[in-house]
């Protein structure tokens, strides 16, 4: 413990312990961290500085445009080929290089079709179907594979995802979902991304969320960037959904209600910072702040709630954990209507 | 290591053109915002990557296993531009020197906090030494290990948790210019 005495910011930043700590979520309690700062608590400035620009850096946005990555990653390909080509007719020694050495791209298909054997004496799991690539998960777990465009599914057991042999190629990157899968999507303005299930078509551009179809509703939940659901049919509908957002579809009444997440994750860290701090404050404040970190919408009568005054931290607990925890202390209720949460208070005079 | 990563680098060594594009859509961005590290050109640095990525396919049959794909990746492109360094005329390496551009990616409007405190960092991270540089971005944006940093500049590890420390504390003691604006932008939203 005597070591931290002395810590400055380039010292937590230093640290791997630290960094480590930082990017799993942080949580204090438990951490060694929390007793750094019950002996040193003038560091507190410093850890939280050290922790913000850990989480900052990871966020520094790429010098390279979608544009020019994709267009620099043709004229490799391309310019790959045109060599080959070229060395073809000059060289006879082509024969030299492993068997499996690409021919030209008439034979690409070939190689292809090769990969996905149509017997399925072996691995029944991937198998052609007219032009489409179609992959069960027939195990007990979740089945993690990689669409040809870098996107990461997460396959739930006993669900089906298919999507065509040109997937990556097409003007739009389309799947088709049975059950249930979690998808973090490549980032790609130019070819969008979507998800069909059963009447629901889900559209990124590159984002995580889950799409989850059961016997009589289909949801999606945005665990981080946004997206755009819509039914099909005669009533199609379609909504914008954000993180900690939920949009259920009942295929029966046709019908798309947004909801909260069930469980939503904290979104913006930096507003419950200062909840390590919360000595005497006004509960409104300690409301908005508790809004902004969740996106989360929460609607309460402020001049009512004016003499209610809060001395608590916040430390992990789930939202509704922490609402429930507040509204006791201020002898107040909350309700869930529609995508907001609202507070209820006869005050505290 | 990552089984995909294991799966894609099989298959493009034994000459699947899926899989090399495969390799470029995952590692394409992470190679050129390292690269831009020690080549602040981003032309120059384009064509090196280009070179490089022919250069690694056209000897892909003479390619071995790797454990860290990334990692190997890394090394292979400061290889290729160090390389090419060598053969610049001096006033060249003066120029590329001096170039400094940097695009930000357009990301949707809730995001724009996140890019200005980012911004933040960029601009302390850009008054310091190549090297410096290089090596916060290794260990804070690519999050690797001592032992990884050490590895791929070729250095021991101590000497890696040297030039991180000074680093750092330039990082530090320019940061401390920049934060307090900062810290009252922030007060204020």
């Amino acid at each position: 413990m005597d070591k931290f005495r002395h810590y400055r910011l380039e010292d937590f930043l230093f640290d791997d312990e630290f960094k480590d700590w930082v990017l799993n979520d942080g949580k204090l309690s438990g951490s060694i961290w929390e007793e750094v700062l019950s002996h040193f608590p003038e560091k507190s400035s410093d850890l939280e500085k050290a922790a913000l620009l850990i989480r900052e850096w990871k966020q520094i946005p790429s010098a390279l445009t979608d544009e020019q990555m994709h267009a620099d990653i043709r004229n490799i390909l391309n310019d790959s080929e045109k060599r080959e080509k070229s060395g073809r007719r000059s060289r006879m020694e082509f024969l030299r290089y492993a068997a499996a050495a690409v021919l030209g791209l008439s034979l690409a298909g070939f190689l292809l079709y090769q990969r996905y054997p149509s017997s399925p004496a072996t691995k029944p799991e991937a198998q052609l179907m007219e032009d489409r690539i179609e992959i069960a998960n027939q195990e007990g777990v979740d089945k993690e594979l990689n669409l040809p465009d870098g996107s990461f599914v997460k396959l739930s057991p006993g669900s089906v995802i298919s999507y065509r042999v040109g997937f990556a190629k097409a003007n739009e990157r389309s799947v088709m979902l049975e059950g249930k899968a979690y998808f973090e999507v490549v980032r790609d303005t130019l070819r969008p991304f979507q998800v069909l299930s059963g009447e629901l078509t889900t559209r990124v551009l590159g984002t995580r969320f889950t799409v989850q179809s059961g016997e009589d509703n289909i949801s999606v939940t945005v665990s981080s960037g946004k997206v755009a659901v819509a039914s099909s049919g005669e009533e199609a509908e379609n909504v914008v959904l954000y993180p900690n957002q939920t949009v259920v579809y009942k295929p029966s009444e046709k019908s798309l209600t947004k909801v909260l997440a069930r469980e939503p994750v904290v979104l913006d860290p930096e507003e419950l910072k200062g909840a390590f701090a919360f000595d005497e404050e006004p509960v409104a404040d300690i409301l908005r702040a508790l809004e902004k970190a969740y996106g989360i919408p929460i609607r309460f009568d402020e001049p009512s709630l004016r003499n209610c005054q809060v001395t608590l931290p916040f430390r992990e607990e789930p939202f509704y954990q922490k609402l429930e925890v507040l509204c006791r202390t201020i002898k107040a209720s909350y309700k869930i209507t529609g995508q907001e949460v609202v507070i209820e208070s006869a005050g505290c005079d | 290591m990552d089984k995909r990563d294991n799966d894609i680098w099989d298959a493009f060594r034994q000459g699947d053109r899926e899989a090399f594009e495969l390799l470029l859509l995952r590692y394409y961005r992470a190679l050129f915002d390292y690269g831009l590290r020690f080549q602040p050109d981003p032309d120059q640095l384009r064509d090196d990557l280009h070179d490089l990525m022919i250069s690694l396919w056209e000897r892909r049959a003479f390619l071995q296993p790797t454990e860290h794909l990334k990692l190997y990746l890394f090394k292979a492109l400061r290889h290729q531009i160090f390389r090419g360094k060598q053969r610049l005329a001096s006033s060249e390496s003066l120029n590329a020197e001096l170039a400094d551009t940097l695009e930000v990616n357009d990301w949707n409007a809730s995001e724009e906090d996140e890019q200005i405190r980012t911004l933040h960092i960029q601009k302390v991270m850009r008054r310091l030494t190549r090297r410096q540089q290089e090596i916060l971005h290794l260990r804070f944006f690519e999050d690797l290990t001592h032992a990884e940093i050490a590895e791929l500049l070729n250095i021991s590890r101590p000497a890696v948790a040297n030039l991180l420390y000074t680093a750092l504390k330039a990082f530090r003691s320019l940061w401390k210019g920049e934060f307090f604006p900062l810290l009252l932008f922030l007060m204020t939203q």
